[in-house]
């Protein structure tokens, strides 16, 4: 089960996905084409003037990270090419088993894509003793310049035994090409120890259609360029959640102001249901991803099924958000939801350094910034969230009488 | 203590970065709105064609340290980033000058 393009519901929740995605693929477009004050308002952001203020922020971290959104949007739809677009795939492989089975990476449309495999059914000879695989590891050292890292075996034991060893890209070319470069290979026979020319059908040139793929995916899902381009993802992809949120927000507040009466009696619930789909979205969501990072601390390491208890207790607060979003009066709503999630997120360095036997603190001062990095990250985002409180109930605070006095129906 | 940031290390893309803002804050400069709200006074055409020029130069200097640190292939792509973190920056800046001229 992926909820990443799946939702946990198969192949229904991967046309969802799909339908999602096209979806903010057309509004993101048309959003530019509709934003006529596009290079006008380029850098305005004009705070502490209410709506005008969120629909500043909406503006600005969207055409910021423009780029950014639609290649997430384009490349997540390319990379399922074959699933949302398999009317030529079918007509001239066929469609084995139904739509699910286009996953299936063996079937003959991808086989016939791929680079042919390495004839692995090739002459079985006779029982040999290999050499040393010290020795050859020394020559395949010398003959490749660095340090192998990985072997393989072929026909262990007979004369026609091949080793082949490999050695990762260089770093700085991992980091300089999108495209993941090919490892470097050796290819000794085995019984011999002399080496092989590249055994035939194992060239690591890509056809352009298979590359342009590639790097789709690539772009898609970070794999290239390190910590710095998972960092811009991840400022960008705050950036998009934020884009969504003020979008939401700016347009039920409207909603609300200009159609007081559009579903009759019902409007007032209607609109406050909305209200409330908008909190357990958006700070329901960032409960829901903390007490995940909860759970996977609170969980014994060697528990059944962790992983499944993981997902449960994301889908579980997730869940419970929505009862109190809708039974809580909007504006302690969200201060509960958003007090809530920066408690979860500040107490979590605690969390870790009670329930394993390492400590944020301690990583980073081995250097180790990926264990680090996720306790700060949660600390910070806790900070944010208890600002966002803070600024919540001040504002609660000053407008306290004239909201009493607005809302005579309550 | 090392973090690891591009490949030939820190300073480069952190000059893009600062080419990138510069370049962001000559455009603001050029834009009517904001340079009478920074300066409180019209800017002279002449000036803001200096100030459009530079800024797209200064942009242009930025995606170049970004290829010349991580070749065709990231290089671009980082630099996406780099102007999306420079935009936002620049934005904060052109508000804050102009909040301080009140």
């Amino acid at each position: 089960v992926v909820t990443h393009y799946e939702l946990h519901a198969g192949m229904t929740g991967f046309w969802i996905v799909g339908l999602a995605t096209t979806g903010m693929l057309v509004t993101l477009i048309s959003g530019i084409v509709i934003h006529r004050r596009f290079f006008k308002d380029f850098f305005t952001f004009r705070p502490g003037q209410g709506q005008r203020s969120w629909l500043d922020a909406h503006n600005l971290s969207s055409v910021m990270t423009l780029p950014f959104q639609i290649m997430i949007a384009y490349t997540g739809l390319a990379m399922f090419y074959y699933a949302y677009m398999p009317a030529a795939i079918g007509y001239h492989f066929g469609l084995p088993g139904g739509l699910a089975a286009q996953f299936d990476q063996a079937s003959p449309y991808f086989r016939a894509l791929r680079p042919a495999a390495p004839d692995l059914a090739r002459e079985e000879g006779v029982p040999a003793r290999l050499v040393e695989l010290p020795t050859l590891l020394a020559a395949a050292e010398a003959q490749l310049g660095q340090v192998p890292s990985r072997i393989v075996v072929e026909r262990p034991g007979r004369s026609s035994a091949l080793v082949r060893i490999y050695a990762p890209p260089a770093k700085r070319a991992l980091e300089r090409t999108i495209l993941t470069p090919a490892e470097h290979m050796a290819a000794f026979d085995g019984a011999t120890g002399t080496g092989v020319t590249t055994p035939a059908g194992e060239a690591q040139t890509l056809s352009g259609a298979v590359a342009t793929y590639e790097v789709m995916s690539s772009l898609h899902q970070a794999t290239f360029g390190g910590a710095l381009v998972r960092w811009l993802y991840f400022l960008s992809g705050i950036a998009g959640t934020a884009m969504m949120l003020t979008g939401v927000i700016l347009f039920t507040a409207k909603r609300r102001r200009m159609r007081p009466l559009e579903a009759g009696q019902a409007t007032h619930r209607a609109h406050e249901a909305a209200d409330a789909i908008n909190l357990v979205c958006s700070v329901g969501l960032v409960i829901a991803c903390i007490s995940y990072f909860w759970a996977n601390r609170l969980i014994s390491g060697d528990a059944n099924s962790r992983e499944a208890w993981e997902a449960r207790v994301f889908f579980a607060t997730w869940a419970a958000a929505i009862p109190h979003a809708l039974l809580r009066a909007k504006a302690a709503a969200w201060i509960e939801q958003l007090g809530v999630a920066a408690v979860l997120c500040l107490l979590l360095p605690v969390l870790g350094v009670l329930t394993s036997n390492q400590g944020s603190v301690a990583a980073a001062m081995r250097g180790d910034w990926k264990f680090a990095g996720v306790e700060l990250t949660a600390v910070a985002a806790g900070i944010l969230l208890a600002g966002a409180v803070g600024m919540l109930r001040a504002r609660q605070r000053t407008f306290a009488t004239p909201r009493q006095i607005a809302t005579p129906a309550a | 203590m090392t973090i690891p940031l591009g490949a030939t290390g820190m300073p480069v893309l952190l000059l893009a970065f600062a080419a990138a803002v510069g370049g962001f804050l000559c455009l603001a400069f050029s834009m009517l709105r904001h340079y009478r709200a920074i300066f409180r006074r019209p800017a002279h055409a002449s000036v803001r064609m200096l100030a459009r020029g530079a800024g797209w130069l200064m942009l242009l200097v930025s995606l170049g340290l970004c290829v010349v640190d991580l070749d065709w292939s990231v290089g671009p792509v980082v630099w996406a980033g780099v102007l999306s973190i420079a935009g936002v920056v620049v934005a904060g800046l052109v508000t804050f000058a102009t909040r301080a001229q009140r």
